[in-house]
């Protein structure tokens, strides 16, 4: 994950990171926790690019669509084992979300005293439909 | 400055797996990853796979490449059947990746092979996320470990093509309901297949290799165009 960013801040021009959002599938087996313990170390022990860098993680509920009565329900409505569609019974649905293991985005700064102000939208942001500006949590996928 | 990334954090490993599968299919060879337990018999059913092979098909060309966190223990007994070996030390992963099984096959000659057999490392959970380029994943359950494996560990059956159900000269010893073994192999994936083999007494083995058989035949159809 720091890799990816890494190469992505340096295309970006960007010096420092500041919030990454990562989204984890509920089904994924990724466990949130580890994931910010192991970013809070990496992150310290990084010097620079990442210092102070926060991890913000959106858990991604398990949806899923019945394969017979095409029905969706979250995993929190099937009873029994094997996500059973709670309108007809049938289980092994298909997944439509809880597997992810992603890096939404991420939000960083440029050196202050060299290129654009911070904050100001980039060429890359710019004319995504307003994304830069509406400060959404997450885009629907 | 927030910019929208959208990466996969397997986006990598993935790569390098359609990269290994697409390798494996120009030269034609079936790629099998089998998975399971520690103890579940997964070498031992090799050792019987190699020996019926040896009868039934003479002059299949198979190389295995054996996972372990450590030792070369598998890798030997293979060697020791007169089939070539790779052995991965993964020195505490719990599973392979893409990665690993790239670097132990580079230097193989594909095309002189029919079937790459990956012996995962013994673990019911980690192996069944991480897609390794193969044609099909193929998991060795025992009737020791308990008919319950399926319900705990989803993942590992919801997508393998076979079940190779081991021990079953152990049925008679061990509380182990076959059917409903079967049952829960079935609700979570209708296409597997369930093959009940005694690796020890070699019950079962012959229709283990015969399925084997099949899906060598259907990826040599799928490959290998006719001469002329």
């Amino acid at each position: 994950m720091l890799d990816a960013l890494k190469e992505s801040a340096a295309a970006e021009g960007l010096t420092r990171v500041r919030t990454v959002r990562l989204v984890v599938g509920q089904r994924h087996g990724a466990l949130p926790y580890a994931l910010q313990f192991a970013f809070e170390v990496l992150a310290a022990g990084s010097e620079g690019l990442f210092e102070g860098a926060r991890l913000e993680i959106e858990e991604r509920p398990t949806r899923v669509r019945c394969r017979s009565c095409g029905c969706e329900y979250g995993e929190d409505q099937a009873v029994g084992w094997a996500l059973p569609c709670p309108a007809c019974g049938r289980p092994v649905p298909e997944v439509l979300s809880g597997d992810e293991l992603f890096i939404d985005y991420y939000e960083g700064e440029k050196d202050c005293c060299e290129g654009e102000k911070p904050g100001a939208p980039s060429p890359r942001t710019a004319g995504e439909g307003g994304w830069n500006e509406d400060k959404a949590e997450s885009r629907p996928s | 400055m927030k910019i929208k990334l959208n990466h996969d954090l397997l986006k990598a490993n993935d790569l390098l797996a359609a990269g290994l599968r697409q390798r494996l299919a120009e030269s034609g060879v079936l790629a099998v990853n089998l998975m399971g337990s520690p103890g579940s018999g997964k070498t031992t059913l090799l050792e019987r796979t190699i020996e019926t092979f040896r009868d039934r098909e003479a002059g299949l060309r198979l190389v295995v490449v054996e996972g372990d966190i450590a030792t070369t223990l598998d890798a030997e007994r293979i060697e020791r059947k007169g089939v070539p070996a790779v052995q991965i030390n993964t020195e505490g992963t719990c599973h392979l990746d893409a990665n690993m099984v790239l670097g132990a096959t580079e230097d193989l000659d594909l095309a002189g092979l029919d079937l790459l057999v990956v012996e995962n490392v013994g673990n019911l959970v980690c192996p069944a996320g991480w897609d390794l380029g193969e044609d099909l994943k193929v998991v060795v359950a025992s009737v020791a470990e308990g008919d319950e494996k399926p319900r705990k560990y989803p993942r590992m059956f919801e997508k393998a093509a076979a079940c190779v159900l081991n021990k079953t000269d152990l049925l008679p010893y061990v509380d182990f309901n076959l059917e409903r073994f079967r049952d829960d192999v079935a609700r979570l994936n209708p296409q597997a297949v369930v093959l009940p083999v005694s690796a020890r007494t070699g019950e079962g083995v012959a229709e283990w290799c015969g399925w084997l058989e099949e899906k060598l035949s259907a990826k040599r159809l799928t490959t290998r165009p006719l001469a002329g």
